[in-house]
């Protein structure tokens, strides 16, 4: 089977459309990384000083980095008390005049400021909440988890547009039945194919997951890593209930991400077999991921079954709010996280897609084949 | 090696390809004659298990073709009346790819490569993308792959399609000396392609085996019934209505009409050599009045 990958994986290659598009979202997402660099009043690349200078870039997150270790630790009342006192402005107007461009004092005004004399507590902004929060340096992370779901989702519809002629193009170029009529043609060629979608479609995975990551990590560095999701003033995770900090949302996020390209491709290339045209292939492929991106498929409440079936499409188990959204499953006594029974769907869901198309492929000689 | 086609059929919707075809082929060329929508293609498909028949099966000697898959596969080799290949890849890199279908060992890939490219005479196109070949080069390659992991039953559906009367040539001596030992069926609706090769003809008409048999008895049959008659236009006419005409030809005294009779049809009948094509249109004229 290796010379039979060898020359799969060829096939692959010789698609202009796939290094086209590789180099593409590689610039792509090279240039979303671009604003942290050089724009200003991007929100996690300035902040204010208390002597009322802006700093940009490095600059800004070194400072927002060094203000939020300042209340590193479990967040409680206390903590938001002294986080209040130390950023009021002396002045009439009260807390409505903190600094806005800190991480800390946005973090307050975002979710504990209610009025200029209210506060609210920490249950009150978290009930969700049974375990205590570590309070840290969070924005960085936040965003990187952001960015990733997107860039994610932009990569996957290459992988799939890069997929769909793997057996379709075999009908329409007439090359089926001279592969059905070999040896080796309904079986290991079948295999190959498989393997070679997977390997492609795992490289593409890690490669963008490594490029967005060295960029995060080279400019943000490490800080922060063991802060609560729910921590963070644009809020993304504010209504998880789950504990767990960002270091453990982004690995279960890489890790999620390789299990549902791996079933988005073994459902593209069922796809791309039965509808034996690489367009149909590509473009139902694309429908199926991105339908649920639809408002009627996002809407749900955190305990509600409809929302955990959700969460088993592609769509959103590739977007760690959606997946932290709802509270963990209890079966037989034990509480299962959503993360858990994900990894256990998608190999599952992956493995039996494989073992049916290669089943299909081995007893399939009623089909006509196209332009014979 | 025996091939048997029992009583195949075979419809699409309301059209009937194949009406219980059979014929029992043994190692030799087999020249499979018919017009355009005759079922040459689908009896080659059904051969070569790519489709499955309505009615009867297929035995390789004596077992299913059915149930040998990818034993039967090992010995087949087959050229699709439309080639499939992709435009990126190199010869050498098409080549290689059905080698590997064919589970020849890599040790041995280069070695079959080089033979199969050599019998087809395309060594010097090794690094060429298959878009740029011509057809006939391209149909060349066809053939190669055909070849690759020596077969020893080859179905070649309209094998000669768009090559020169020079490949075409070429093709027969090749398949003349390949067929020893083999089972060769290819397909054509152009009789010299099989003339000077098939040892024995299958001609088909509208689904049906009309007529089956070692060549030579087959063109005996229309010994001393061909006739040419040169003759006015009106009188052509009249000709036409009545015999099998296998062919006109105009020229500036009159015209000349080559037809099948078992008597000289008029008094400028003069008698003619029987060919191939006159058996041919002879066979598809008494089906139409059968």
């Amino acid at each position: 089977m290796k010379g039979l990958l060898k020359s799969e994986l060829k096939k692959i290659a010789c698609r202009k459309i796939f290094w086209v598009g590789l180099l593409l979202l590689l610039l792509y997402a090279v240039y979303q990384f671009v604003p942290f660099l050089i724009a200003k009043g991007y929100y996690i690349t300035t902040a204010q000083t208390e002597e009322g200078v802006t700093l940009y870039g490095r600059e800004a997150v070194k400072y927002n980095q060094a203000r939020a270790q300042e209340y590193q630790g479990i967040l409680t009342d206390e903590t938001v008390q002294s986080m209040l006192e130390n950023y009021t402005v002396s002045t009439e107007q009260g807390w409505n005049s903190l600094y806005p461009l800190d991480c800390v004092s946005q973090f307050i005004q975002m979710h504990f400021l209610i009025n200029e004399s209210e506060v609210k507590t920490v249950s009150a902004v978290y009930p969700q909440m049974e375990e205590p929060l570590y309070y840290g340096y969070s924005d960085s992370w936040e965003d990187f988890l952001h960015t990733i779901n997107t860039q994610m989702k932009i990569v996957l519809c290459l992988v799939i547009i890069v997929l769909a002629p793997i057996f379709a193009n075999e009908y329409q170029s007439s090359m089926a039945s001279i592969i059905f009529t070999s040896p080796k043609g309904r079986r290991e060629d079948v295999r190959a194919k498989i393997a070679a979608a997977l390997i492609l479609t795992n490289l593409c995975a890690v490669l963008f997951i490594v490029v967005e990551s060295v960029m995060h990590l080279a400019f943000f560095g490490v800080e922060g890593w063991n802060t609560s999701i729910q921590i963070g003033w644009p809020g993304f995770f504010r209504s998880s209930p789950v504990a767990m900090n960002f270091l453990e949302a982004v690995i279960q996020g890489i890790i999620l991400t390789i299990l549902v390209y791996n079933c988005m491709a073994m459902l593209t290339l069922l796809i791309s077999y039965f509808s034996k045209n690489t367009v149909t292939a590509m473009i139902l492929s694309i429908v199926i991921f991105l339908l649920p991106s639809l408002p009627f498929f996002t809407a749900a409440e955190p305990d509600s079954l409809f929302g955990r079936i959700l969460v088993l499409l592609p769509f959103h188990a590739l977007n760690m709010q959606f997946v932290t959204y709802y509270r963990p499953i209890t079966l037989f006594g034990a509480k299962i996280p959503m993360f858990y029974m994900l990894l256990f769907y998608y190999p599952v869901v992956t493995g039996i897609m494989g073992v049916f198309l290669c089943k299909v492929c081995q007893r399939d000689n009623k089909r006509v084949l196209a332009g014979n | 090696m025996i091939l048997e086609i029992k009583e195949i059929s075979k419809s699409y919707g309301t059209k009937q390809a194949l009406k219980s075809f059979s014929a029992k082929l043994e190692n030799g060329i087999y020249g499979l004659l018919g017009a355009n929508g005759a079922g040459k293609s689908t009896l080659m498909r059904i051969l070569c298990s790519l489709q499955k028949s309505d009615t009867g099966e297929v035995l390789c000697d004596g077992e299913s073709i059915a149930i040998m898959q990818e034993r039967y596969y090992d010995r087949l080799g087959y050229l699709p009346q439309k080639l499939g290949y992709y435009p990126d890849f190199t010869v050498w890199d098409y080549l290689q790819y059905i080698a590997r279908l064919k589970g020849i060992a890599e040790t041995e890939l280069h070695s079959e490569i080089e033979k199969v490219l050599q019998v087809v005479n395309l060594t010097n196109e090794i690094t060429t993308k298959m878009k740029k070949l011509s057809g006939g080069m391209r149909q060349r390659v066809g053939i190669a792959q055909a070849l690759l992991h020596n077969p020893q039953i080859l179905i070649l559906d309209e094998p000669t399609a768009g090559l020169d009367p020079l490949e075409r040539g070429s093709l027969r001596d090749f398949l003349g000396e390949f067929g020893q030992g083999r089972i060769i069926l290819y397909s054509t609706h152009i009789v010299s392609d099989i003339e000077h090769t098939a040892e024995h003809l299958l001609i088909m008409k509208e689904g049906n085996l009309i007529c089956s048999g070692e060549r030579e008895a087959v063109l005996r049959s229309l010994e001393g019934k061909v006739w040419e008659c040169h003759v006015d236009a009106e009188q052509a006419e009249h000709l036409k209505q009545q015999y099998c005409v296998c062919n006109t030809r105009t020229e500036k005294s009159g015209v000349i009409v080559r037809l099948v009779a078992d008597e000289p049809p008029c008094a400028q009948a003069e008698a003619a050599g029987h060919t191939l094509e006159d058996v041919y249109f002879y066979m598809l004229y008494k089906g139409e009045k059968a």
